[in-house]
């Protein structure tokens, strides 16, 4: 939309967006299915209208920050808010997502909170295959190079995709899920313990699942080249690099909940990110410029070509910091209320 | 200028700059150059006409900005921990001495009024959180008691 409006010339907007019958119809379906679930789960849930909106942002991060990875295609000028990340295949993440939270949420209010999360991923996970081959077969779904070979792996034949990729979809969920439900807390008006004294060991352990998820999910995006072969644990994902960012999220986290703890969840989810980001930001230069941190070729062309002056990076690997972290950061601290609260 | 009306105006400004940054990503000119190019513009239409179009730039960048917290505010808005603490006719004891107090007494205040759990579970729940009784209690006596 965005790209029609100021008539967009980069490479990132030269893809075929040229219609079918079977994408607008597909357009079609999302739109009314959203307004009826909506219009649904409004019979069950208060402000069900923030909730899905909050489930949108966790969608749209995903959908912004790893948008080099994929291509949509023939959707149509007006499906497209900027480059090739689409508002209806948005809108039709969160409607999906919604529905199996609140499916869970509703049929098993007992049920504890971990169980509830897991069993939302659950459910999603082969809806999302199958909506995954069907946006294959209608042509909208295509794949950069990097993420091609990211995913390349045996291919089930059953479902035709390969067992890599079926993996990452709940890789997808567990992220955007965490994000919705931190935010559920403060949505609801949940009381929550304010902790005095945390539990390191489990924050360390749930900050490097959190972190390896979201390392995982951008894997296809950037390489981590020239860290010693054992710290490898999977592809180019290193445990050094990785516990670095445990350690800077661990110490913002503690920082914040230190000296904020009187601030509501959302307060303290911006100083998160906020002091995360200035201590990353000139670490992010730093590895750049040793050559450790490689940006792949279907990223930098997303690029503009501008740098932040001073650290000597992109402006979008700025930009994108706090919003790679907004995922990651909202499922580590999920888990550390669910914990501390025992919920 | 009320403090409400500068951050308007500086959020109205800030919605700007993403927007034109984003619309600059856009073009051949990139995002910066193109943030760069507004803010020379707005600098420039000001200083060229003697301060007139800032009658303008101002208002609209406040109107902007009020759009954007409004809407936020439907959703974000009047949300902070529900506190009673000393202004309360109910209340027994002083104000808050400290951020960790004011913490625990806006989870003993909202576990209240949820209505579910009682007192002793509130006060458990807090020890489990790593609170000793000396800050328990000095929250307890300063929150609105169960009437």
């Amino acid at each position: 939309m965005l790209d029609f409006i100021f008539n967009c010339q980069t490479a990132a907007c030269s893809f075929d967006k040229t219609p079918t019958t079977g994408t607008i119809l597909y357009q079609l379906f999302i739109i009314v299915a959203t307004v009826i679930i909506l219009f649904i789960l409004s019979k069950y849930k208060k402000n069900i209208l923030k909730h899905y909106f909050v489930i949108l942002i966790g969608a749209f991060i995903f959908e912004f920050f790893t948008a080099p990875m994929w291509l949509n295609l023939h959707l149509g000028n007006w499906a497209y808010i900027y480059h090739g990340i689409s508002w209806i295949l948005t809108i039709g993440l969160a409607s999906m997502t919604l529905t199996s939270v609140f499916l869970v949420d509703i049929l098993l209010p007992k049920l504890k909170e971990a169980y509830k999360y897991l069993l939302s991923i659950v459910i999603l996970w082969p809806v999302m295959v199958i909506v995954e081959n069907f946006v294959g077969f209608l042509g909208i779904r295509g794949y950069a190079p990097e993420t091609l070979e990211a995913f390349d792996s045996t291919i089930i034949p059953a479902i035709g995709m390969s067992w890599l990729a079926v993996l990452y979809l709940p890789l997808l969920f567990s992220l955007i899920i965490a994000f919705y439900k931190y935010f559920s807390f403060y949505l609801d008006n949940k009381p929550l313990v304010p902790m005095n004294k945390g539990k390191p060991g489990r924050n360390l352990i749930i900050s490097l699942i959190g972190v390896l998820l979201f390392e995982l999910l951008v894997g296809a995006m950037v390489d981590n080249v020239g860290f010693p072969s054992w710290s490898y644990i999977w592809r180019d994902i290193s445990i050094i690099l990785s516990s670095g960012w445990v350690l800077v999220i661990l110490i913002s986290t503690w920082l914040v909940d230190k000296y904020f703890i009187n601030k509501n969840l959302v307060e303290r989810f911006v100083l998160y990110l906020a002091s995360a980001t200035v201590i990353i930001a000139p670490i992010e230069a730093w590895l750049i410029h040793s050559g450790y941190r490689v940006y792949l070729p279907s990223t930098v062309a997303n690029f503009s070509g501008f740098v932040v002056p001073g650290l000597n990076i992109p402006v979008e690997v700025i930009f994108a910091v706090p919003f790679y972290l907004a995922l990651a950061v909202a499922f580590i601290r999920y888990w550390a209320i669910i914990f501390d609260n025992k919920l | 200028m009320k403090d409400s009306k500068i951050i308007n105006f500086l959020v109205g400004l800030f919605t700007l700059i993403v927007v034109v940054f984003f619309y600059g990503m856009s073009t051949p000119s990139g995002g910066v150059r193109t943030v760069y190019g507004l803010l020379g513009f707005a600098a420039f239409s000001i200083f060229c006409t003697a301060g007139i179009t800032a009658v303008v730039w101002l208002p609209g960048l406040w109107l902007l900005g009020t759009v954007v917290t409004k809407t936020l505010g439907l959703f974000f808005g009047k949300k902070t921990q529900p506190l009673s603490t000393g202004t309360n006719t109910q209340s027994v004891g002083s104000t808050p001495s400290s951020n960790s107090e004011l913490a625990i007494i806006g989870y003993i205040v909202s576990s209240r009024n949820l209505g579910t759990i009682n007192d002793t579970i509130i006060r458990a729940n807090l020890k489990s959180g790593g609170w000793n009784d000396v800050d328990i209690d000095s929250a307890f006596k300063k929150s609105v008691p169960r009437t």
